[in-house]
């Protein structure tokens, strides 16, 4: 009721019309008449002094023959019901019918009507039609739908209302897809973050998970590489949970799925679950966090709408390193030479050769970066769907396509994709049956040089370690040659091609029986099959001598086909019954399920070499060395699991979870996990000492919630040999060995111990988090603080290498992620401008707490207790040495240090040299008692900031995105140039360390110096990777309805956008700083320079929609 | 669904249990266990023939990890040095595991039974040897371990505890290998594998008698001989190359080999020693050189027929193993360019490259090596299907005469049987015991000698400095020819290198060999770290 209200109002002779404004501004409550009987403007004298509401209106409609409720904020002043005006009711009443849409005319089945003041409410059918009979003809309609604005509209004795509801752009009434089902966001317990379709428009994101980077709190992305068909961005949810496997767990409409192939024109939402409450009912495969993609569908009754969007564009990289010339690389390579003490190279004239392009055969000066990569490459990407639906059937069929060319000369880089997608939901078949049908099927082709495109080869690796005296050409047009590397434009021209093409074909079908009207049961099929075809063609290149025409040098001399053949199939079925029951303010859903989870992998491979043709590259043509590979692995697993929802009036939120999980990984004794979780949440703005009070009117809503549960980790992501999918089982299996008689043998042997006591990893955690709108709902914030414990880590516990075969993972070792998120939205409309902001920041701190007791792993990337996974390990330094840090001995004039070095570099350490720090004080330094953790890898503050502005047909975005703090390591020829024969110098050494330039960055150089001295991982080799970038900019401009709508054209909008188009960073000029890779479990992620450049995108692109 | 949803098995992989129940499957286990023979690659732990380059005969200088244990600047930190360990326990925790259930199998002859089992005894001997030859003592495992067990833990086996259990083991696989195999199988260990190994280890330890013994075993044999193909000056060098793979039937020297396969199992060695682009990764040193006698059986600074006066006079008139082991003047070549004054690629090799202008191999030392040489795989990468002996006819000839001249039995006879034989392959004059003795000639030192020039380039010189305790000669600077036999033209690429007193250039100086610390590896970092029980040999405590 109305309690809370008050007010004070002292005046002679005031009408009621201006009561009525007043009270209204007074206490935010809205006054409606449903009869014209009383007399607005007819005046009386008020004395309230904080009166209560209650108080003013039974003065207000004293003696008038009226009464009044109070509903929702609003008061409703009607007619006393008398006798007669019953009678008079029923000759005024009307029956009204309708239907609600959305903006776009899209249906909006179960949207509500009520009748403000009464009991009566109407529910809109399939079509979105409703029907009222018997209102008061003057009545006020409320119409609601969940995720969208409740619209207020006075019936005025009309009989057809035609009601269109506007989405609601908080999202605060949105309903979101969790696990297993949906809930509304208002009443979610769990940490749940959602975005949308139009969250992902007009960008030229080339794969959804590089698209996510920056839109989702708690999620890091980090993207790994700008080529064609790369994997996309590593996603990363609140942190690294385990030492081994921690990818997010990606169900597109339920069925686990590679995110990266789904045409991001086909999304409508996304669901990234965060804590246990809303994770554990994936039990096993949810400890890193799951990511709910839902596709779109059709909308009943809807006439067919068809959607064109398209772009076109041009990439070009963010940052590459810009190497030295000839003349420059020739006198840094003599001092290298002349300061370690080996004959210089080059002679003067010889330098001075390379410097006036005399022999451009051999002393030439390429730029090879300029030489492999093109100005730009195109990308274009072009969509069509089909959408509508009839009373009972509705559709959505989609096309897309693709196709994006790499940056390197010879145009062996590319991808295309092409998407199809049909769904259909058959709704109330036999009145109780739903049906949805779900079909994608997926063509990709990527293509990329046979020479790869790894840490430690190929075309971008090689910019790196060839010499700047090679040339392109020779001046007789043949391949240059200058010894060392191959030449990378010949491998990117003719070097053969690397040819992946796969065909996915997902499907499920899923049918939904109302056995009552709150009791349903649901089955799901589904379906993913993947099969790949891949052709590696090496051909053979002939370097010739330019003078003489002889061979010099054959880069791979038997041209060679390597087909491989891999075919995945994954399987799921899953059955759930669901119940909802609602008594009163008493709200419970609950469900129970199962779920099966079954893979089977083949794979075969053949090669063989001598093809009598370039140009034809099968197998028959092949006329030696046949060989064959074969290999195949499966795994099974089988969960149970269910939920309880219940709350008290929207107000008081409970959820508990269970999941109980099997696998075919371990043994049968250590085969099931449960994984129980359970959250609270309460909405304190539902308390009405909160919704009356006028002082918190700018609180429209509130809520706390915390949850803890305990998930499961799952093995076989982690494996890296197929027989490790079962750890438990002592294994056999083929290995290499030598040839004897003259052929290839076969030698087998196990290569890894078993353990059948392994198990899962188990994670806790805990998160509480506090959720508020203000100002109607314009500003939105969230703040959430985790605590996520993972436990028994499978962990390799390094063993002496006496044991003599690979150790199997042991349950031990234990890791925290503590970590905090917030965002914060502001959306807001000043008659036809439409402006919104929204800022993210998160950080997550990962430490390891416990290694099993046993001794880490010395390594660069450490595991360490007390520190973050895969921390930097190294020296501290103490910057480059100075000749005062040395002694002169008289005599011999030897410099000795007056430092501490490593007793082995005796002799050896001169000025320019840096200076590592004796941490144990013994005086030298040691590899084993002068290492420390030095940095860590993984970003840290991680924010980005995103705004739009429309004003009339404009439209205006930009997507700040950013890393507050990282540490990044490159290593190898991409920052040590002489190390080796074939690191060259960039133009950030020439800042390099010598006598008369002491302040230098780089110390002094050394060719092949292998001493401690230089390259160890080092502090001073650390480079902030913290960085600040404009991710995506965007201007659309969509042209009038009345100037196209002749046309059938619905909707005709063009835009610009840009992905990465400007970047702030400390970081080495020569690379993006998403280069650094956070420490991973497999493999050294330092990376050395060998990948493809991050690339910036710029589009121009329109949307089209056809009626 | 069914009860056994979730019982599934690997689809690529025999569990251990259902293994080593056929014949088949025991002669696939052998066969995994020779996958740890060192043959050539460029990592120390899997090259026997890049060993070479811990010792005084060829230089690489820039800095390897080769490079950091020929001059003892290297640290317990280096990785080679635990690669090496962590393989060579790798290849017994193998052997040990077909050893402890090969005797499950059914149905397998028992001759051939006790064949594979020999075969894997002499491999877990094999790999053991290189652990006490560079580590001394060493943990000493002869079952398969698991986690938990105590053994991982335990500190070293004494150096003598192992070398007895290698040499018992040798000597108890030679009776069940068979002398030879059918074409089939050549490749596997035999019973002069056995012998011939076990008189190598014997002799790296001074056991002379054990080796003697052993050697002499292997010569009465009566299947190895000499590889000739009846040309004095080719049959030496034809030994390293394709004609010389131990599945040819004509080679009845190779007794054991790393045997390499075209486009099937291939290494780069002829591509590094002769790379017509960059600095060979094989230069000989002044020292290797000067070690070879004068064709007159005397040394060079006692012979009347050595000169110096000229590049092409180094080579003349010298044991005529040197010729086919260094690159000499008039030899064909594929390193183009040599050191003449033009700069167009050359047939036949003459002067040595010092210009880095790519056109052919520069020399690091004035020299290049021609053992080992397969001319058709220089051209491109990892093509070279040369076959690395680990073990020839003519080491265990050499080993015979040093071990009965240790003990002071050493005759003429025994010369004549054993390392005439080696000089009449190539036409060099015999050793005699009488001349030596005129000539001021110190026997011990002729035998050294003979060995050094005979396995040259092979692997063995590093071995041979260990047990010789001639570490000295590692820290002496590596030298290459005189300065002043480079034409006037090259003088300008070598203005910057020193030179010593006598005007040969210094490649490699500030070398070290403390003694007695560097006769022995340390315990590698990562296994003392893991195992605190492991103790460092004397000096690397």
């Amino acid at each position: 009721s109305s309690f809370g209200q008050r007010m004070t109002l002292e005046r002679k002779s005031i009408t009621l019309q201006r009561i009525f404004k007043e009270i209204r501004k007074q206490t935010g409550y809205d006054v409606l008449l449903s009869t014209n009987r009383i007399g607005i403007n007819s005046t009386i004298d008020v004395s309230f002094s904080n009166a209560a509401l209650d108080e003013v209106m039974e003065k207000v409609i004293q003696g008038r023959g009226l009464t009044y409720t109070i509903e929702d904020k609003t008061i409703l002043i009607k007619q006393n019901a008398s006798l007669m005006d019953k009678l008079m009711f029923v000759f005024n009443a009307i029956d009204v019918r309708g239907r609600i849409t959305d903006d776009n005319g899209k249906a909006l089945p179960g949207a509500s009507v009520h009748v403000k003041g009464t009991k009566t409410t109407a529910v809109a059918n399939n079509n979105g039609e409703f029907f009222l009979k018997g209102i008061e003809d003057n009545a006020v309609l409320s119409v609601s739908y969940l995720g969208f604005i409740t619209n207020e509209i006075r019936v005025d004795r009309q009989t057809v209302i035609n009601i269109v509801l506007k989405e609601d752009q908080t999202g605060l009434n949105e309903v979101v897809v969790v696990g297993f089902g949906t809930q509304k966001k208002s009443n979610l317990t769990g940490s749940v973050s959602t975005i949308s379709a139009r969250d992902l428009v007009g960008r030229p994101i080339t794969s959804v998970s590089s698209g996510l980077q920056g839109l989702l709190p708690g999620l890091t992305a980090v993207g790994q590489s700008g080529m064609p068909g790369a994997s996309g961005a590593m996603l990363r949810i609140r942190g690294l949970t385990s030492l081994n496997n921690s990818e997010p767990f990606i169900l597109v409409d339920g069925i686990p799925q590679d995110l990266n192939s789904i045409n991001p024109e086909d999304i409508e939402s996304v669901s990234l679950l965060k804590d246990a409450a809303s994770t554990s009912i994936y039990g096993t495969r949810a400890a890193n966090g799951v990511i709910l993609i839902t596709t779109k569908s059709g909308s009943l009754n809807q006439k067919i709408s068809i959607s064109y969007n398209g772009y076109y564009g041009i990439q070009k990289p963010t940052a590459l390193p810009k190497m030295l010339g000839s003349a420059a690389y020739m006198e840094l390579l003599n001092e290298a030479q002349s300061n370690s003490g080996i004959p210089p190279s080059f002679t003067q004239s010889q330098i001075e050769t390379a410097r006036n392009g005399s022999d451009p055969n051999y002393f030439a000066n390429t730029n090879w970066f300029n030489e492999i990569y093109k100005n730009n490459a195109p990308q274009q990407n072009h969509a069509v769907s089909f959408t509508g639906g009839s009373s009972d059937l509705k559709y959505y069929m989609s096309y897309g396509r693709q196709d994006q060319q790499g940056l390197a000369v010879g145009d062996q880089f590319g991808t295309v994709r092409n998407n199809a997608r049909i769904r259909l939901n058959a709704a109330k078949i036999l009145d109780i049956l739903d049906i949805d049908a779900n079909l994608g099927y997926i063509d990709r082709d990527v293509n990329q040089s046979s020479a790869a495109t790894s840490q430690n080869g190929g075309v971008f690796y090689t910019g790196l370690t060839i010499s700047p005296l090679s040339p392109v050409k020779f001046t007789n047009g043949l391949w240059g040659y200058g010894g060392g590397s191959s030449n990378p434009v010949a491998i990117a021209t003719d070097g053969g091609f690397d040819l992946a093409k796969t065909q996915q074909f997902t499907g499920s079908i899923a049918a939904t029986l109302h056995l009552m009207k709150d009791l349903e049961l649901q089955a799901q099929y589904g379906l993913d099959m993947h099969n790949q075809n891949r052709n590696i063609f090496s051909r053979r290149i002939d370097y010739l001598y330019p003078e003489t025409g002889a061979i010099w040098y054959t880069s791979n001399p038997n041209n060679t086909l390597d087909e491989r053949q891999y075919i995945n199939k994954i399987q799921t079925f899953a059955a759930q019954v669901n119940y909802r029951l609602n008594l009163n303010a008493h709200h419970l859903k609950a469900l129970a399920g199962t779920q099966l989870e079954w893979r089977r992998n083949d794979y075969w491979r053949a090669v063989k070499t001598n093809f009598l043709s370039d140009n034809v590259p099968v197998l028959n043509l092949g006329t030696a060395n046949p060989t064959n590979y074969g290999d195949a692995f499966q795994y099974a697993l089988r969960g149970y699991f269910g939920r309880i929802n219940y709350d008290f009036a929207d107000k008081y939120l409970f959820e508990a979870n269970l999941r109980y999980d099997g696998t075919s990984t371990y043994a049968p004794e250590s085969r099931y996990g449960l994984f129980p979780s359970a959250s609270a949440g309460w909405r304190f703005t539902q308390e009405n000492f909160i919704k009356n009070s006028i002082a918190l009117a700018w609180l429209s809503e509130g809520k706390i919630r915390m949850s803890y549960g305990l998930l499961g980790n799952q093995y076989n992501a982690d494996a890296s040999g197929y027989g490790e999918y079962y750890p438990y089982i002592p294994s056999i299996i083929s290995v290499s060995t030598m040839p004897i008689g003259n052929v290839l043998t076969q030698g087998f042997a196990q290569t890894v111990l078993a353990n059948t006591a392994l198990e899962w990893e188990k994670v806790r955690m805990f998160n509480i988090a506090v959720d508020l709108a203000l100002f109607k709902n314009r500003l939105t914030f969230t703040a959430e603080w985790y605590n996520r414990e993972t436990r028994d880590i499978q962990l390799k516990v390094a063993q002496p290498a006496v044991i003599g075969v690979s150790v199997s993972d042991q349950n031990a070792g234990s890791v925290s992620n503590k970590g905090w998120e917030l965002n914060l939205g502001w959306n807001d409309q000043i008659k036809e401008f439409r402006y919104g902001f929204s800022a993210q920041l998160s950080d997550v701190k990962n430490k390891v707490i416990s290694l099993g007791g046993v001794a880490p792993t010395i390594a660069n990337n450490i595991r360490l207790v007390g520190y973050p996974i895969n921390a930097y390990y190294g020296y501290k330094t103490a910057g480059l040495a100075q000749a005062a840090d040395f002694t002169k001995d008289e005599v011999t004039g030897k410099l000795s240090p007056n430092f501490p070095i490593f007793p082995v570099d005796a002799g050896k350490v001169a000025p320019g040299d840096l200076k590592f720090v004796d941490l144990d004080g013994d005086g030298i330094i040691s590899a084993d008692k002068d290492r420390t953790v030095i940095g860590d890898p993984f970003p840290h503050y991680t924010y980005s900031f995103r705004g739009n502005l429309g004003f009339k047909q404009f439209d205006f975005s930009f997507f700040l995105q950013g890393v507050g703090k990282a540490n990044g390591y490159i290593s190898g020829p991409a920052i040590h140039p002489f190390y080796a024969d074939a690191a060259f110098p960039q133009e950030m050494h020439l800042d390099h360390w010598t006598p008369d330039n002491t302040t230098a960055w780089y110390p002094r150089l050394l060719f092949k110096d292998t001493r401690n001295t230089t390259r160890q991982l080092a502090e001073y080799w650390l480079q902030d990777a913290s960085y600040l970038r404009l991710k995506n900019i965007q201007l659309g401009y969509t042209i009038p309805n009345k100037w196209i709508s002749k046309w059938r054209v619905d909707q005709f909008r063009i835009f610009f956008s840009a992905d990465n188009l400007f970047t702030s960073t400390n970081f080495f000029s020569a690379y993006d700083p998403e280069t650094i890779v956070p420490g991973e479990a497999s493999g050294d992620k330092i990376s050395n320079g060998g990948f493809y450049p991050q690339v910036k995108t710029i589009i121009f692109g329109i949307n089209l929609r056809l009626k | 669904c069914s009860k056994d949803f979730l019982d599934r098995q690997p689809l690529d992989a025999i569990t251990d249990v259902s293994f080593w129940e056929t014949e088949e499957q025991l002669k696939l286990a052998v066969n995994g266990c020779y996958a740890y023979l060192k043959g050539k690659s460029e990592t120390l732990q899997d090259s026997y023939v890049d060993l070479e380059r811990c010792g005084d005969n060829i230089i690489y200088p820039p800095l390897s990890d080769y490079l950091s244990i020929s001059t003892g600047v290297f640290d317990y930190n280096l990785p080679s040095i635990n690669n090496e360990w962590v393989k060579q326990y790798a290849a017994i925790r193998r052997c040990n595991h077909f050893l402890q259930n090969y005797e499950k199998a059914k149905g397998v002859k028992p001759d051939l039974l006790s064949r594979y089992a020999a075969e894997v005894r002499f491999l877990r001997a094999h790999y053991y040897s290189f652990l006490i030859m560079l580590f001394g003592d060493v943990p000493l495992i002869t079952k398969t371990l698991n986690i938990g067990d105590p053994e991982i833990m335990a500190t070293q086996t004494p150096k003598a505890e192992v070398l007895n259990f290698v040499l018992q083991e040798l000597e108890a696989a030679a009776p069940s290998l068979p002398p030879t195999y059918t074409a089939v199988d050549s490749g596997r260990i035999t019973r002069g594998a056995a012998l011939g190994w076990k008189a190598k280890v014997a002799l790296f330890f001074q056991k002379w008698d054990v080796a003697e013994a052993a050697a002499k075993a292997v010569m009465n044999l009566g299947i190895y001989s000499l590889y000739s193909n009846g040309n004095t000056s080719t049959s030496y060098k034809e030994l390293f190359t394709y004609k010389g793979k131990i599945t040819n039937a004509a080679n009845k020297e190779t007794i054991l080999a790393r045997p390499y396969l075209a486009n099937v199992s291939e290494h780069n060695l002829s591509r590094e020693s002769w790379v017509p682009d960059q600095v060979s990764r094989f230069s000989i040193t002044k020292s290797l050189v000067d070690a070879y006698l004068c064709s007159d059986g005397k040394p060079i600074d006692k012979s009347a027929l050595y000169s110096e006066s000229t590049y092409a006079a180094i080579f003349q008139n010298r044991d005529p193993r040197m010729i086919q082991t260094v690159l000499s003047p008039g030899t064909a070549w594929e390193g183009k360019d040599d050191g003449d004054q033009d700069s167009n690629p050359n047939a036949i090799f003459n002067l040595p490259k010092w210009d880095a202008d790519k056109k052919g191999t520069v020399t690091g030392t004035g020299y290049y090596n021609l053992k080992y040489v397969e001319p058709t795989a220089v051209g491109v990468y990892n093509k070279d299907a040369n076959d690395i002996h680990l073990l020839r006819y003519a080491e265990v000839l050499l080993t015979y005469a040093e071990a009965r001249m240790e003990q002071g039995t050493l005759t003429q006879t025994d010369l004549d049987d054993t390392i005439n034989k080696l000089r009449t392959r190539v036409g060099m004059v015999q050793m005699k015991i009488t001349e030596l003795n005129a000539w001021g000639m110190d026997l011990r030192t002729e035998i050294r000698r003979e060995r050094r020039i005979e396995l040259a380039l092979e692997g063995h010189r590093y071995f041979d400095i260990l047990r010789w305790k001639q570490g000295s000669l590692l820290a002496e600077d590596v030298k290459g020819i005189k300065k002043s036999l480079v034409p006037a033209y090259n003088q300008v690429y070598i203005a910057t290198i020193p030179t010593d007193a006598q005007g040969y250039l210094i490649i490699n100086s500030g070398r070290k060999f403390v003694e007695p610390k560097n006769y022995l590896w340390p315990v590698p970092l990562p296994q003392k770290d893991l195992n605190p029980n492991l103790i460092q040999p004397d000096g690397w405590k």
